[in-house]
């Protein structure tokens, strides 16, 4: 008991002076920074931020931690940020389109706005790719878009979440192609890969990364961007298959409403350096390396709100319809 | 102590209030992809409970007695404790917080069975000084997770 | 048989030993206080194996999720809290065990248990990977479902006593699990209009705080501690060498823990937190003595502690050969890998087969090395606990569960949950409402969900979509099991009656 006492006593001194030894320098960042992942750990977000990491550090001069507040998609974070987090600098936190987008349209307690926020970077981009099994009878697309005009509601698309940009996507698909088909959402992308290899579902409308890392396994039907992708060169784009369908999942960091405008340009720098030093290894995993900052970052989210805007609204009056 | 308690029937009923408080608080606009399971578990749940009453008043219901071990006022000071705790971690900050609620819980239960003297307690601070800066020092430095700061650390 | 010498021979690296052992203390740490996650710690670890060298990173990152599964097992032993909830069932034999003053002898059994499930679960991976690895890939979401259901079943032996309360306490953890954003849907239910409460009640949060609580409010009330002290006879009772030959004096359920810890690992989705319960509940159900079972029995310590270190290699079973995480620490990992340019598939077991083998050995390294730090570390921390007075033991254990259940998300709303639910479940235990029943609803609730919600949109476009449910043949032995499994008290009760001259004639075997 008193050999732990006294322990307990040299710790508490440690302690002391570790806390004193904390400011010092001038100008921001004074303190270490709080890197909000509204996500779980070992998912996109936060394999992503841990590789931006040590980077940051290294050009910001600060500690940078990663903390992780997952729940309710990201809306836990993201209404605790919105109403908490100190414009100063110190706390920034990783935001996703479309969730940011469509969860304060869907939802009554989201607890934050689309646009509550000051945006830093959007850093990368994944786009959506319709996959199927390699070894099933669906080869192209157009034999996925017979075999759910013959049999409607019977082809199944699983996708990350509802109202995620997996959904939108389908829903888009839905509309353009005339088809009935069934979305069944997973609770992330990891459960998909092996819904699909085992044939429990016929598709998945998930992000280009899966299609890339598991090529051997899977057929990618078509992506949704404006030109192919380098990572998959063989495979098409939906548009030039004819329908006009692009979109995806944006990452990207913000900070409180406020805060100063030297500080949002160093951040802003320090991330956009970031991005450029990772990324070979961010395309490497399947990721859209595209950046888009300041105005350009608010306009993205304003694009994407109009390009989701009759989507969401038909889902709202289906909705209303149901009641 | 309360004593012979017809535990079957406050459980059934303890059953009944819940399944109708989860029932009242589903929002009718929900669809139905979110509710059927969640409305399917509140009707097992109302069928479990109605069964535990009807038992109640069988026979064959269950009697005991409720908070029979040691003194209940420690357990529910304990407990306000333990909330108090979590408020003032809010307020005064994490480490801040944590010391004066160990150090205070010690003297609290320590009183029970022997005396304290100031001296002793002055010690007991500095230990819970220490226990914290122990757990404060792995989370913040080695983990790298912010605890909550208030007015102090 | 050429490449298994060269993945050994980069083994013996004075580096590699040093992460190996570091590894499992760092793990046990983290599996010992309760609120910290595998998951967590490896994600913590992620950036420091940029600076390594791709199989130091996969070794050190490989021994902190074997330590933090074992690890769990201290809590559960010393304080009756799960420290993770792969230990669960440790709880309910150890810490009667430790109350009988046999504390280190439990921690030993669940130590040398837990070295031999991780090297079961090493073996299972070096040679059966393939066919389980298309097992795997079977379960759909029926097979979810029927799992979480023959999981349910499970509440008839938790519950003491009584059947219905059983019955309620688990019908309120699945109740408490849909609070929150519903998985399939994406819709808030039962928030109260709260932001916060879109996040739901995180199972890790109701298992810290219905299982602390209740002890930390009974020591108060008797003002005294409930470790018994360790008499003599006990300590020779606990010697490494008698531990060791008694837990191998149990063959039958070592081999079908093992089995179980393995069949659950390969389940993406699902890992210790249902391995060990349902290893303890077929060892009740084959034990001669099933009475014993909760008075602090080896049997079921050993059954818990085996099954769910198997799930720490078992589950890269899926990892390795499909790129499909069986448990969520193994995403972690996954991330590694593709970061160091490793593409799950076959030819991470050729091509890059001596990293591979390395990778596998190493584990069961760690799970020897579990041994020493185990047992050492085991009896200091039972020294620190058994000396320390009930009125620092209290607040101190009460430090750890608010700090714990705070890191898990960062949230203060987390730590006023926890409080309140492990408060409600000492008032709910007053009645006979068990906290075992509670959790186990809200683990196996979302699996329930997730599977049947997805079963009958798959289903949409048949006469009943619920005939989903019973299509496949894999689902017809899940559902065979659900029902045997349920109806098991009966039958045995039944039986007893047949048979009331012969007691010992129960056994399943």
């Amino acid at each position: 008991m008193k050999k732990i006492a006294i322990g307990c006593v040299v710790l508490a001194a440690l302690a002391a002076v570790v806390f004193a030894s904390g400011a010092g320098a001038q100008g921001y960042p004074q303190k270490p920074i709080n890197y909000i992942i509204s996500f779980n750990p070992g998912g996109e977000s936060d394999v992503t931020a841990r590789l931006q990491q040590s980077h940051l550090e290294k050009i910001l001069g600060q500690t940078v931690t990663v903390t992780h507040k997952p729940g309710g998609g990201g809306a836990v974070a993201w209404s605790e940020f919105q109403r908490t987090a100190k414009p100063d600098g110190y706390t920034i936190i990783g935001v996703n389109i479309p969730h940011i987008i469509a969860q304060p349209i869907e939802r009554k307690d989201a607890g934050y706005t689309t646009e509550g926020w000051e945006l830093i970077i959007w850093f990368h981009f994944t786009p959506n790719a319709l996959i199927v099994q390699k070894d099933g009878n669906i080869k192209t697309l157009a034999d996925f878009v017979k075999l759910a005009k013959e049999k409607p509601k019977a082809v199944t698309v699983a996708g990350s979440g509802s109202y995620s940009a997996n959904h939108l996507e389908t829903l888009r698909l839905e509309k353009l192609a005339g088809l009935q088909l069934t979305y069944v959402p997973h609770t992330g992308t990891g459960p998909i890969v092996p819904a699909l290899m085992g044939g429990h579902v016929n598709s998945t409308m998930n992000y280009s990364m899966v299609g890339v890392q598991y090529k051997d396994q899977m057929r990618t039907l078509a992506v949704a961007t404006d030109e192919r992708l380098a990572v998959l060169p063989d495979v098409p784009t939906f548009k030039e298959l004819g329908y006009d369908i692009v979109g995806g999942a944006y990452r990207g960091v913000a900070v409180p409403k406020g805060t100063p405008p030297e500080i949002v340009k160093k951040l802003t720098d320090a991330f956009v350096k970031t991005t450029e030093l990772i990324a070979d290894k961010q395309r490497e995993m399947g990721f859209e390396v595209t950046y888009a900052t300041g105005k350009q970052a608010a306009d993205l989210v304003a694009r994407m709100k109009a390009n989701y805007a009759d989507i969401l609204k038909d889902l709202a009056e289906q909705r209303a319809k149901k009641q | 102590m309360i004593r012979n308690v017809n535990t079957d029937l406050v459980a059934g009923t303890l059953g009944l209030l819940l399944s109708f408080a989860f029932w009242w608080l589903i929002d009718p606009e929900i669809t139905h992809l979110s509710i059927v399971f969640p409305a399917a578990m509140i009707t097992i749940m109302a069928i479990v409970s109605a069964l535990l009453v009807v038992k109640g008043f069988s026979r064959a219901a269950e009697r005991g007695n409720l908070f029979e071990v040691g003194s209940n006022v420690r357990v529910f000071v304990t407990g306000l404790f333990f909330f108090g705790w979590a408020f003032a971690i809010g307020i005064l900050g994490f480490f801040v917080a944590s010391v004066l609620a160990i150090a205070l819980i010690a003297l609290y239960l320590a009183l029970a069975r022997r005396r304290v003297s100031m001296a002793a307690f002055a010690a007991w601070v500095l230990i819970a000084a220490g226990e914290v800066a122990f757990f404060y020092l792995i989370f913040t430095r080695l983990l790298h997770i912010p605890l909550p700061e208030g007015w102090f650390l | 048989m050429d490449i298994f010498l060269q993945a050994m021979a980069a083994l013996a690296d004075p580096i590699v030993i040093l992460l190996i052992f570091g590894g499992v203390s760092a793990g046990l740490f983290v599996g010992a206080m309760p609120g910290l996650t595998a998951t967590m710690a490896l994600a913590v670890l992620l950036p420091f194996t940029f600076t390594m060298t791709p199989l130091n990173g996969l070794v050190g990152l490989g021994a902190v999720y074997m330590g933090a599964i074992y690890g769990g097992a201290f809590a559960a032993i010393l304080v009756n809290t799960p420290g993770t909830p792969s230990s669960i069932a440790t709880a309910f034999e150890g810490y009667p065990m430790a109350k009988q003053g046999r504390a280190i002898e439990a921690i030993s059994v669940a130590t040398v248990a837990s070295a031999v499930g991780g090297i079961a679960g090493v073996l299972f991976l070096l040679f059966l990977a393939p066919p389980l690895a298309l097992l795997s890939i079977r379960f759909g979401p029926s097979e979810y479902f029927w799992v979480a259901m023959l999981g349910l079943t499970l509440i008839a032996s938790l519950s003491e006593g009584s059947l219905l309360k059983g019955l309620l306490g688990g019908t309120i953890g699945i109740m408490l699990g849909t609070i929150g954003v519903s998985p399939i849907g994406g819709e808030s239910r039962f928030t109260l209009g709260i932001p916060v409460m879109q996040g739901g009640i995180e199972m890790i949060v109701a298992l810290i705080g219905l299982f602390v609580l209740p002890e930390l409010y009974n020591m108060a009330a008797l003002a005294q501690t409930s470790l018994g002290e360790v008499s003599i006879s006990a300590k020779e009772r606990s010697s490494f060498w008698r531990v060791t030959a008694r837990v191998f004096s149990q063959p039958a359920n070592l081999i079908r823990s093992c089995i179980i810890g393995e069949i659950v690992a390969i389940i993406p989705g699902a890992g210790g937190n249902i391995a060990n319960l349902v290893a303890y509940n077929e060892a009740k159900r084959a034990s001669k003595h099933p009475e014993r079972f909760g008075t602090g029995t080896t049997e079921g310590l050993i059954a818990s502690e085996s099954s769910n270190n198997v799930t720490v290699a078992g589950s890269m079973v899926p990892l390795l050969t499909l790129g499909i995480p069986g448990a969520p620490p193994d995403a972690v990992i996954l991330g590694v890998m593709l970061l160091h340019g490793l593409r799950p598939g076959i030819e991470l077991f050729t091509t890059s087969g001596v990293l591979t083998y390395a990778f596998i050995f190493s584990m069961g390294l760690a799970a020897i090395a579990m041994v020493p730090v185990g047992l050492l570390g085991g009896r200091l921390i039972y020294r620190i606990i058994f000396r320390t007075p009930y009125y620092f033991l209290v607040p101190t254990i009460g430090l750890a569960t608010i700090i714990g259940t705070f890191a898990l998300r960062n949230s203060i709303t987390d730590v006023f949950i926890m409080l309140t639910l492990g408060t409600g479940g000492y008032l709910l235990k007053q009645i006979g409402i068990m906290p075992a029943p509670v959790v186990l609803g809200l683990i196996l609730g979302t699996i329930a969900e997730v599977g049947y919600v997805q079963a009958i949109l798959g289903g949409a476009t048949y006469r009943f979509a619920q005939m989903r449910l019973f299509e496949n043949p894999l689902s017809w032995i899940l559902i065979a099991l659900v029902v045997v499994s349920a109806a098991w008290p009966f039958l045995a009760a039944l039986y007893r009656r047949i048979r009331p001259v012969d007691k010992t004639i129960g056994d399943a075997e």
